[in-house]
């Protein structure tokens, strides 16, 4: 049992599990930028481990890295802007999928810079080339594909990007 | 609906990416999917749009100007323009010709009102029109009930454009006086 004198610099540290079965440590502190995890902590789940369903292996260790950085007392300003610039200049794939971690863990300036890096790689792009970085399958026909250029023709001028990243 | 993103990713995740955007990209990812379609047209999501942190990027002079043709006819013809990179106004898209403002009188009387939610009213004497600057679209509303007995005119004393939250929907008005 801490006693109540040394709980000020304890540490309390929470395991972290992806879907992939891998086990994470992490200090308090730093996790409970997650306010899902926060609340786990909250209610009481922090002695066992925190099972992570829906992220996986490769996204948690980059969340854990962001988390780390972010953390109050190790780093400045302006390492904290080039961790970020170097972070999103991951495949839009793994922005998307840490996007979509930080939506679950809620994790909200996380969410903002993914968010923002996602929309400025697919701003310019074509609506195909938005089709495969989502995964999605059109389900326009030709006609109505052509209906919709119509409507607002001026959306696609200039030079449109067809690049998948 | 039988859609990839939904089984991919959360709406709300597909939201925030989407509200980052310019109209000019969301106007193109209509196309991307039935889903996009309905998403970026709802009054959901136009609304979160709506009230999201605007930069002066988003900021434009809009112009309006009138040319005599044929028949002492005028046309108008709006123009968008931007100051942002040097002295001079360089237009950020084509010109727009309002094809149902024509008529036959001076239009100095015309009336640019607004802008209430990103939406300008253009009224001449008996026409209104909305406006959407950023998606360039305008619709003509429906002419006033109240009509104008012959060889008398109208003369327009004060004109409005508003939100109604009640009601949720907009409302126009144009009080006139009648004259020989």
């Amino acid at each position: 049992m801490a006693e109540a004198s040394s709980s000020i610099t304890e540490k309390f540290f929470l395991t972290l599990k992806s879907s992939d079965g891998d086990e994470f440590v992490l200090e308090e502190s730093i996790a409970i930028q997650s306010i899902t995890i926060k609340n786990m902590v909250e209610d009481g789940c922090s002695s066992s481990v925190i099972p992570l369903s829906k992220v996986d292996t490769e996204t948690l260790i980059k969340v854990i890295e962001y988390m780390k950085m972010h953390s109050s007392t190790s780093s400045n300003e302006e390492e904290i802007e080039n961790f970020d610039k170097k972070f999103v200049s991951n495949s839009i794939n793994t922005i998307l999928n840490i996007l979509e971690a930080a939506n679950f863990l809620d994790i909200n300036n996380l969410l903002e810079l993914c968010a923002e890096a996602v929309a400025n790689r697919i701003k310019n792009k074509t609506p195909e080339a938005v089709r495969k970085i989502f995964n999605i399958t059109s389900d326009f026909t030709p006609e109505e594909e052509a209906e919709i250029r119509n409507e607002t023709p001026w959306a696609f001028e200039g030079n449109l990007d067809h690049s998948l990243d | 609906m039988a859609d990839g993103i939904m089984k991919k990713m959360p709406e709300d995740v597909v939201i925030y990416i989407l509200l980052r955007l310019s109209v000019k990209s969301l106007m193109r990812f209509k196309g991307v999917s039935k889903t996009f379609y309905t998403l970026i047209q709802s009054s959901t999501f136009v609304n979160l749009y709506l009230y999201r942190t605007t930069t002066s990027k988003d900021e434009f002079i809009l112009l309006k100007r009138c040319f005599r043709q044929e028949n002492y006819r005028y046309k108008t013809i709006l123009s968008f323009l931007s100051g942002d990179d040097d002295d001079y106004l360089n237009p950020i898209f084509e010109d727009l010709d309002v094809t149902h403002l024509t008529s036959t009188y001076n239009f100095d009387h015309d009336q640019l009102i607004g802008p209430c939610h990103g939406l300008i009213a253009l009224m001449d004497y008996e026409t209104t029109i909305l406006f959407n600057p950023s998606t360039r679209n305008y619709r003509v509303l429906p002419p006033s009930p109240f009509g104008c007995p012959q060889h008398l005119y109208r003369n327009v004393q004060c004109v409005g454009f508003g939100f109604d939250p009640v009601f949720n929907d907009y409302k126009v008005i144009r009080i006139s006086e009648l004259t020989w």
